[in-house]
Parts: structure tokens; sequence; C-alpha cells
């Protein structure tokens, strides 16, 4: 029973966490609340989607919804937000909401208001593990974004861009002055933020078996609720509250049966963290 | 005007800054032998900051050309002056702050870093760059903080770390930007022997300061800038006596034009 909902937890939270990252990465950088990733998401999941489809060829419909989004990632931030980032943060925020509307409106349009699900047979195997259950879809989920969340680790923490990247975060006019060319930077931030955010969207799509335009609302606001808890900006406090808000609500709705919408357990979290310790996990990491 | 002998680095042709209305900089020129310690003073609003601006590409001029090496330089992002080899630090420090001190100077490891994107994935901690790194920590008195968090470091020694990472460009000009502002005097002697020092090997320095002592014992030239333009420029004894100068930081005379 618990480890059933450890395994269910982790496997929602690793989705969080992918689709939370970028967010955060984004923010770091440019200080813009990205909502538009949200967007980005649906966009990866029909990739995916329809690639499987014609293809029937799991690993390409990974590769496509993440270069896909990637490249849309990479339209908005080179020609909405940086155009806007002379102006208020409101004003990109705006745009911000308008570009996610237009994502989803957009695609309704093509693809129709309906539900779409991936065709029968994709990872329908099931594995036991004492009590508990895997299913194909969820070892995948959990595998795949483990395995993306160590190659974003590595690339953060270990390469040359990832000390540029930190170096812009924290000071965008220093880290030029410091041979840093930071719009290459943002880009490249864009770039993977998207494709993690792709990947979400694949994996969300296939975890559930759906995939429909307005998939993007909850992430949408969620992903908000756990960057906040995560301490805007910082990588891997949010990569923390998002198994945690993954965790608390598998666990808390599964064992305990609490009388609340699902969806309200990271909100309720945010607000808590808010009060209690307004910088989010990040304290976690600042070291002495 | 100069002899043959020493080479002009850096040049600066007539360079206007306009902010609205206001002229920060009006008409400004200079021309930076290679190899020398250059001092820039003047009061308050001068244009100092500006001028070190326009410099490491952060500001465009509205008029006006900068030739580094005799190439026309004008304009160019801060990160192409970085990488070019103009470093520059700031008269507040501006550490990397949640970085160690290790990492905050290999963040500005220059045209070595970040040349290719493909490259930038690459690992940064390589033996060969930490050792270089080392070198510059040891010269800059730092090594035995490497492995601190730069916010934790007392302000003299981030100043330090504010040149160990212009050091890491590997630098022929740097801009130092009133340096010694806020330094104990152990600290100021020190850190002026780490001038002289960097000097020694071929680094051409600027410097704003306002502390006169320290300038005058640091810098073969100095140029003196009021309200945007340049009214002295000379060896360090002329400058003192410059009735311009004394106007400039005292005030007229009464009775006199």
């Amino acid at each position: 029973m618990w480890l059933q909902q450890l395994i269910n937890g982790l496997t929602i939270g690793g989705v969080y966490a992918l689709i939370s990252i970028g967010l955060t990465m984004v923010y770091g950088v440019l200080k813009i609340i990205h909502v538009a990733h949200a967007g980005v998401y649906v966009i990866g999941a029909y990739t995916g989607l329809y690639t499987y489809i014609f293809t029937h060829n799991f690993f390409l419909a990974l590769i496509l919804s993440m270069a896909v989004s990637a490249f849309f990632g990479v339209l908005i931030q080179n020609y909405v937000y940086f155009p806007l980032l002379k102006y208020p943060p409101i004003v990109p925020l705006i745009a911000s909401i308008g570009i996610f509307i237009s994502i989803e409106e957009g695609i309704r349009l093509i693809f129709g208001p309906y539900i779409k699900s991936f065709p029968n047979g994709l990872f329908s195997e099931r594995y036991h593990l004492g009590s508990a259950y895997l299913s194909g879809t969820q070892l995948t989920v959990l595998v795949l974004s483990f395995v993306f969340i160590l190659i974003l680790w590595y690339i953060t923490e270990r390469t040359k861009f990832g000390v540029s990247l930190k170096a812009v975060s924290q000071d965008m006019e220093m880290a030029e002055v410091m041979s840093i060319n930071s719009k290459r930077v943002t880009l490249i931030t864009f770039a993977i933020g998207s494709a993690l955010a792709g990947i979400a969207g694949l994996l969300v799509g296939v975890y559930f078996n759906s995939v429909y335009p307005a998939m993007g609302d909850m992430p949408a606001y969620k992903s908000l609720a756990i960057i906040v808890v995560g301490g805007m900006g910082n990588i891997w406090g949010t990569f923390y509250a998002a198994i945690l808000v993954g965790l608390i609500e598998t666990i808390l709705i599964g064992t305990l049966s609490i009388p609340l919408p699902r969806d309200s357990l990271a909100f309720i979290f945010m607000i808590l963290v808010l009060m209690i310790k307004p910088e989010g996990l990040s304290f976690l990491f600042n070291k002495r | 005007m100069e002899t043959n002998k020493t080479k002009e680095i850096l040049k600066i042709q007539d360079i206007r800054v306009q902010f609205g209305g206001l002229s920060a900089l009006d008409g400004v020129d200079l021309t930076i032998p290679e190899g020398a310690i250059f001092g820039i003073v003047g009061p308050n609003g001068a244009g100092k900051t500006t001028l070190f601006n326009v410099i490491s590409g952060i500001l465009s001029p509205t008029a006006g050309k900068v030739y580094f090496n005799g190439k026309d330089v004008t304009g160019n992002p801060p990160h192409v002056m970085a990488k070019i080899g103009i470093g520059r630090t700031f008269q507040v420090v501006r550490p990397f702050s949640s970085l160690t001190v290790l990492d905050n100077v290999l963040a500005a490891y220059g045209e070595r870093f970040y040349s290719n994107i493909v490259l930038s994935f690459k690992n940064y901690r390589k033996k060969v760059y930490i050792e270089e790194v080392d070198k510059i920590l040891d010269e800059t008195g730092l090594l035995d903080f490497r492995d601190r968090v730069a916010s934790t470091l007392p302000l003299g020694y981030q100043r330090r770390l504010e040149i160990a990472r212009a050091l890491a460009l590997s630098p022929s000009v740097i801009l130092l930007d009133e340096s010694f502002s806020g330094l104990s005097f152990s600290e100021m002697d020190e850190l002026s022997e780490l001038v002289l020092n960097l000097n020694k090997q071929g680094i051409t320095v600027l410097i704003i300061e306002h502390n006169m002592p320290i300038t005058l014992k640091l810098c073969q030239t100095i140029s003196v800038l009021n309200y945007g333009k340049k009214i002295a420029e000379g060896e360090p004894d002329d400058i003192v006596h410059d009735p311009l100068v004394i106007e400039a930081y005292l005030g007229k005379k009464r009775g006199k034009v």
C-alpha cells in the first residue's frame, strides 16, 4: 500500500519536476513568469502523440516532441520576451498568458477539442514489486523523468554552460562583462526548459492516455505553485518541491482520503510555505 | 603627440553619451599607451563610470569611437569586449554570490570557455583550468578562500575577487572602478601592490579613483574629467597644480572669472 503510493507519487512528482524546472530556469534568467511554458507542454504532448500514431516509434516521438517544444520555446523567447524585456515584468507576463491561450486555442482549432489517446499496446506490461505493482507506462514515465533530470543535473552542475547559466541568473550585466553571451545562454535555457516541458507533455499523455487542448491548464497553475515552494529560480529547490507535491498528493488522497480536490493540495502547500518560509526550499541550498 | 616607441592600446575618440537632455560625456578623447597605469579622476558625476561603461560595452556611445589595439570596437556588446581582453570591475562589488570563489573565477573564463556552443556543454572543472585559476587566486591572495561562497568574503577580498575574475579573461587592459574605496589602509597597500604587479606583467591598468594619494602614487598619467569633459591631463605633479583641476574640486576663487 505505502510502496504503491510512493511509486505513484514519485512518478507524478517526476513529471511535475520536468515541467516546473523549465519554468524556474526561465524565471531565473529573465525574471519572467513564463505561463506559456504550459502551452509548450501541450505542443510536446501533441507532437509526441502524432509522431507515435504515424510511426509507432516511441523513441522518435520523444525526440521530436523535445525538438518541436524546444523550437517553440526559443521562438517565444526570441520574438516575444526579448523585445519586451525593457518593460516592467507585468508586460511579458500578460504577453505570456496571451501566448498560452493562443497555443491552446490554436491546437483546438487544428486538432479538435476531443480527448485523443495513444494506440493500444503502448507499454502494456505489468511488473510486480512485492505488494505493489508497476505498469509499463508508469515505469517508462518514472525512468525517463529521472534520466532527463540526471542529464539536466549534469548540464547545470558540471558544464561550462551550467556555470554561465548560474552567473547570468544572478547578475546578467556582470555575466556579460565576464565574457558570457547572456542572450545565447538565455536561448539555450529556453531550449532546454522547453524540451523538458515537451517530454513532460508526452509522458503525461502516455500516463493518463489522454491528450487534449486544455491539458496545459492545471500544469500552468500547479507549476507556479511548485516553483514558489522551490524558491523562484532555484532548480534543485524546484525539483524537491515537485517530488514533494507529487508525494503529498498521492499519499494524502490515496491513504487518508481527504475530502479536498487533488489539485488544491499544491496550492495549500504553497500558501503554507509562503507563511512559514517565504524563500521556499531554496534555504536548503544556501551554503554557508 | 606620442612618441612612436609606445603603442597605444586603447584610444577613445570624441566620445559623447547623451541621457535624454543630459550629456554625461561631451566629447572625451583619451589615448592610453600600452603598459601604462592610467588614472581617471574627477568630482562625482563627472562621467568617469559612464566612460568605463562605454569602454566595456555596457553603453553604446551616442557618438565617437573606441579603438582597441587599433581596431574599432565601438558599440560591441560587453561579452565581446571581455573576450578580446578588456576586463573591468565595478564600483560596488558584485560577485556571483552563491558560487564559490573558484567557480566565480571559472565563470569568467572568456573566449576559452564560451567560444563554441557545443564545447560549452563539456565539463568545466578540468584540471588545466583549475590550475590556471589557482594561479590567479594565488596572485590575488584568494587561494585560502578558494572554496568559500563568494558572498561570505570580507569586502577587501570581494574586491580582489572582482580583479581575479577580470584576470581570468587574460586581459590586456583592466578597468578598476574605485577598487580602493572602503578598504582599510593595509588592504589598500596590498591592493596597490597587486596592481603594480599586474602592470609589471604587461597589463595596462585604467583606474578611476577618489583617493588622491593612491592615484598619485600609482599612475604615470592622470586625466581629469568634469561635467563630461576632459579638463586636464598630465603627470601627477602637474595635475595637482593645475588651476582648472583645483577649481573643479574646490570651486572658483572669488573675484576671478
